[in-house]
């Protein structure tokens, strides 16, 4: 496992920048929710959270250094979550009653 | 222990494979002593209730399912009562049930319409959540998995306690409701939204103890109980497989509970996040579920936004789909290990059966909405659920043609086990055939919310599934008691089981084409339309209670098997090839009296210049003694 | 002779982890489905809803709870690494420091909780929604025919009016109380969790987040105080079980970092 191998210190400046890069993040969300953008506020706020989940997940939760069980595990959770996400918007926006009636 | 007894380590791993005298002896002895000392710093409390062994957790799963089991079955023993005979009191057990559950839902011995439906949403409830899973899946798969995997005990043996005591409480829950005023839940076991909102609430109902609350509840332990189960399982599979035995060398009953695993861990938290939506809406007057404008009683129901009752659909059978699968699956991998070791030869194609398993797990998280065609989704999405209900019958029906195939050229042995294995494929092909009607939406339309559906569904979840789990009880019994089940009464057991299984349920798809509902308790509309079929209805009943009775042979030869049952004269009295035949008889706490290895895949019957017709996965070389002696007891 | 559950404190060498951390990423794995039921709730929720109020949550609040939220998640992988190097009261510190976050989150989400309690909508009987503060207390607007309630400032979803409302309520703009006859009106009430569908999303899943907390908060407590003593007998052990705690405290923080946006921001 890596972290044993290696020097669990020389993780802590990463930490730090990641600390950094959250909080920064989490500002820019907030800034560019006030941003008239329409639609495409929400496009940005998921963004930028996926940008932070990235982040906490990777170097936080040492996910980039896990061997590719966990790996695995956590793209089947990914996937199905996605899939679930998905399909419901399909399932939403595909509906008998949402289809102009044929005159 | 090697230095006690002083047996070379070489004896040792032999030891209870061969059988030396000297080593298996020993081995015994030693293991007995420390049994023993065991014994003293256990309690009985720890022992046999609050136990973290996984064998005793599995028997007590087993033996709680089987008892919830009978009790469902019981609830529909009296629902058929009510549909054979509509309005007349039910005899015998009658007067019974105006006590217990009061004459406002049984007057004078009558099932009440609420009555019935409290009966028919909890039988499907218990059957389908409380009994048939827990037995496969958790019942089997404590005992089952960590022998077959050479590990001593499940990866986290007190997670495992606490998502047993989180299912019973989950029953006892479920159990309670129905002492309750107004009775347990009625809104079905799929609970939909309006009705599951505002059932048992307002006038004469408790506001947290009532039916439908209560259900929620439980069903929540339940759930949780489930995903706990479900993570120990999959972390065992992955981190407690004994040295060589690598992932294509895993028996079929460990795959299928592995994928068994995942669609519970993946598919049953987005039901439990519906049903606390549900619960917000019960108890703090959110409108998740019930869309605005509902008028109820003449009343304007007072419901905030607008919610949907879609959306629960959707959540519920993003469970209800793949939970089918639950069901289903470890019994294809216990009539897997049944048939391989009863025809004495390899799976006719492990991989493919191994593959199937996959792909399965995988299609049955995306074809949940073929439940709600008749919702009024749109084609295109229509179109894609149709599409992967297809799909997803190529590998079930790949594992059937493994399975049938592996008969093929075999010489088959036929005690109980494998009658109940041979029974199971055709319950499950003819649960499967019936299936594809319902998959497509134009036949779906006619057959929609039938009888038909009824028949179709059940002889997934109950022939087979329940050939599957008889299957199951009857092959491992040795090695959880140290005895055999009576060959005679089990296989009286499989005739009457089988033979009445199929009275209920065959007739059920001849009503549904002819348009039988599947909730009217006493007829209602459709029954006029429908009076050639009518008759059915008696066989259907008549079968059910045979079938009950059939079910007394199999009570007793378990509960006499147990104390009184021939005593097996070798740890491996099938003679299978699987390492949960290497531990002694019963296994002691911790498995294994060595440290096993595993030499070769699971099915090695029958290899062409072998002494014996089988081969052990952990024996490193062919022994030359034909039937390895008891190694402990 | 009893045969150990092996690889409880080393790792396997073909997965590469212990037990537990196989164990909590495949719980990891089912919260992701809680939560993604959650989320897609909301989702058809939301394309559904004629309506959907943009900043009604208190967003410097939230903001700060998010500061709050991502210090914790350094300070817990921070107690690991001390862990790790076997610096005991290094860990015990920095423990305590996430501990404090924690109680420091639920401290500012309970003030928020409370603010949404005192919060009142009415709605009139021409479909019209005024939402701001009870000029009365809630006993005398139930009895009394009429409603005094003085509405929300125009600006009131600004960053800078909810950041000056935290230390008081902001000196009254152009606004003035309203009194309106309880026969002009549809239905009033606090914001609860029935007051909309908004709302019930808003509670629902902060609330199961903060119970998420509550769990965490415990774990780690027992880390801090009884569970610390392992650290005299086995080390390792307890820096694997901390990192397994660590790893749901993270995950509890992930959620937060999409709940923050989709409830206070879009």
């Amino acid at each position: 496992m890596s972290e044993e191998i290696h020097d669990p210190r020389k993780q802590v400046p990463a930490y730090v920048k990641v600390f950094g890069l959250l909080l920064l993040l989490a500002v820019i969300n907030v800034a560019a929710s006030y941003l008239p953008l329409g639609g495409g506020n929400i496009g940005v706020g998921l963004l930028v959270a996926g940008a932070q989940a990235i982040l906490a997940l990777g170097i936080l939760m040492h996910f980039f250094s896990e061997k590719k069980t966990v790996h695995h595990l956590m793209a089947l959770a990914i996937a199905s979550v996605v899939a679930l996400l998905v399909i419901f918007v399909c399932c939403y926006a595909d509906q008998l009653n949402s289809v102009t009636p044929v005159k | 222990m090697k230095e006690e007894t002083g047996v070379p380590q070489e004896m040792n791993e032999q030891g209870v494979a061969t059988g030396g005298p000297h080593g298996g002896g020993s081995g015994t002895a030693a293991h007995g002593a420390g049994h023993h000392e065991h014994q003293i710093e256990l309690s009985w409390w720890r022992h046999y209730v609050f136990s973290t062994d996984h064998k005793v957790i599995g028997i007590q799963y087993m033996i709680t399912s089987l008892l919830v089991a009978l009790f469902g079955f019981g609830l529909m023993v009296v629902m058929r009562w009510q549909l054979s005979f509509p309005g007349k009191p039910v005899p015998v057990i009658g007067p019974l049930l105006t006590a217990v559950f009061g004459a406002n839902l049984a007057p004078g011995g009558v099932m009440t319409p609420n009555l019935y439906n409290s009966f028919g949403a909890i039988h499907g409830t218990m059957m389908i959540f409380m009994a048939i899973v827990p037995a496969l899946f958790a019942g089997f798969g404590n005992f089952v998995v960590p022998l077959q995997l050479g590990a001593p005990d499940m990866a986290f043996p007190r997670l495992n306690m606490a998502s047993f005591w989180s299912f019973f409480v989950g029953v006892v829950i479920m159990l309670g409701s129905f002492l309750v005023p107004g009775g347990a839940a009625k809104s079905g076991w799929t609970s939909y939204p309006p009705l599951a909102d505002i059932a048992d609430t307002g006038m004469g109902f408790e506001p947290i103890l009532n039916g439908q609350t209560l259900w929620l509840i439980g069903m929540a332990f339940n759930i949780t109980g489930s995903l706990l189960g479900s993570i120990n399982i999959i972390a065992t599979i992955i981190q407690l497989r004994a040295p060589g035995l690598q992932w294509m060398r895993l028996p079929v009953f460990v795959w299928s509970e592995l994928v068994t695993a995942f669609l519970l861990l993946l598919a049953f938290p987005p039901l439990e996040s519906a049903a606390i939506m549900q619960l917000m809406d019960r108890l703090f007057g959110t409108s998740f579920f019930s869309p605005d404008g509902l008028i109820i009683g003449g009343r304007h129901w007072p419901a905030s936004g607008g919610g949907s009752a879609l959306l629960w659909q959707h959540l519920f059978w993003f469970l209800g789909h793949p939970e089918v699968y639950v069901q289903i699956l470890p019994t294809m991998g216990i009539v897997g290990e049944v048939f391989a070791n009863n025809t004495r030869k390899p799976l006719w194609s492990y991989k493919i059966f191994v593959y199937s398993l996959l792909s399965i797990g995988f299609l049955s998280m995306v074809v949940w909405a073929h439940h709600m065609y008749m919702t009024g989704m749109g084609q295109s999405i229509t179109t894609f659920f149709q599409i992967f209900t297809t799909v997803i019958s190529m590998p079930s029906v790949l594992l059937g043609t493994v399975l049938l195939l592996s008969l093929w050229g075999g010489s088959i042995r036929l005690p109980t086990p494998m009658l109940f294995a041979l029974a199971w494929l055709p319950m499950f092909g003819i649960g499967g055939l019936t299936g594809l009607p319902l998959g497509w939406t134009p036949s779906d339309m006619v057959l929609h919310d039938t009888y038909y559906v009824i028949g179709h569904f059940h002889y997934m979840m109950a022939p087979a599934s329940i050939m599957g789990l008889f299957a199951g009880l009857y092959y491992w019994f040795p090695k959880a008691t140290g005895r055999m089940m009576n060959d005679f009464w089990g296989k009286v057991h499989f005739w009457m089981t089988i033979i009445f299984f199929n009275g209920v349920f065959f007739p059920m798809l001849i009503q549904g084409f002819n348009g039988v509902h599947r909730r009217w308790y006493d007829g209602g509309a459709g029954w006029q339309m429908a009076q050639p079929v009518l008759w059915l209805n008696q066989v259907m009943s008549v079968s059910a209670w045979i079938l009950a009775l059939g079910q007394i042979p199999f009570i007793i030869n378990f509960f006499w098997s147990i104390w009184r049952g021939k005593k097996v004269t070798s740890d491996n009295p099938w003679q299978a090839t699987t390492l949960e035949w290497a531990t002694p008889t019963p296994p002691g706490h911790g498995n294994f009296l060595h440290p096993v290895a595993v030499y070769r895949g699971p099915y090695e019957y029958s290899a062409p210049g072998a002494a014996r017709d089988f081969l052990p996965q952990w024996e490193q070389e062919e022994s030359r003694v034909a039937e390895p002696k008891l190694s402990s007891v | 002779m009893e045969l150990e559950i092996p690889y409880t404190v080393t790792a396997r060498p073909d997965t590469g982890s212990y037990n537990a951390k196989i164990g909590i990423w495949l719980f990891l794995a089912s919260e992701v489905m809680l939560f993604g039921g959650f989320f897609s709730a909301y989702i058809f929720l939301r394309m559904g809803a004629t309506h959907w109020p943009h900043h009604l949550l208190n967003v410097p609040m939230g903001l700060f709870n998010t500061f709050v939220l991502i210090t914790s998640s350094i300070t817990m992988v921070m107690a690991w690494t001390a862990l790790k190097m076997r610096q005991f009261q290094s860990y015990r510190r920095w423990l305590a420091a996430t501990l404090v976050c924690g109680v420091v989150f639920l401290g500012i989400k309970s003030m928020e909780y409370k603010d949404k309690f005192h919060h009142y909508g009415v709605i009139l009987n021409n479909g019209q929604e005024i939402t701001g503060h009870l000029e009365m207390t809630p006993a005398e607007a139930m009895k009394s025919s009429t409603l005094r309630i003085l509405p929300d400032a125009e600006d009131a979803g600004s960053f800078g009016y909810q950041l000056r409302s935290i230390f008081g309520r902001p000196a009254a703009g152009e606004e003035k109380v309203l009194e309106i006859p309880k026969s002009d009106i549809q239905w009033w009430s606090n914001f609860t969790p029935r007051y909309s569908t908004y709302l019930a999303t808003y509670f629902t899943m902060t609330g199961l987040h903060g119970l998420h907390i509550i769990g965490g908060l415990l774990v780690l407590g027992f880390f801090w105080g009884p569970g610390a003593k392992l650290y005299r007998t086995n080390p390792e052990h307890l820096a694997n079980r901390v990192e397994v705690a660590g790893l749901f405290w993270h995950f509890v923080d992930l959620v937060w970092i999409f709940l923050f946006p989709t409830l206070y921001l879009l």
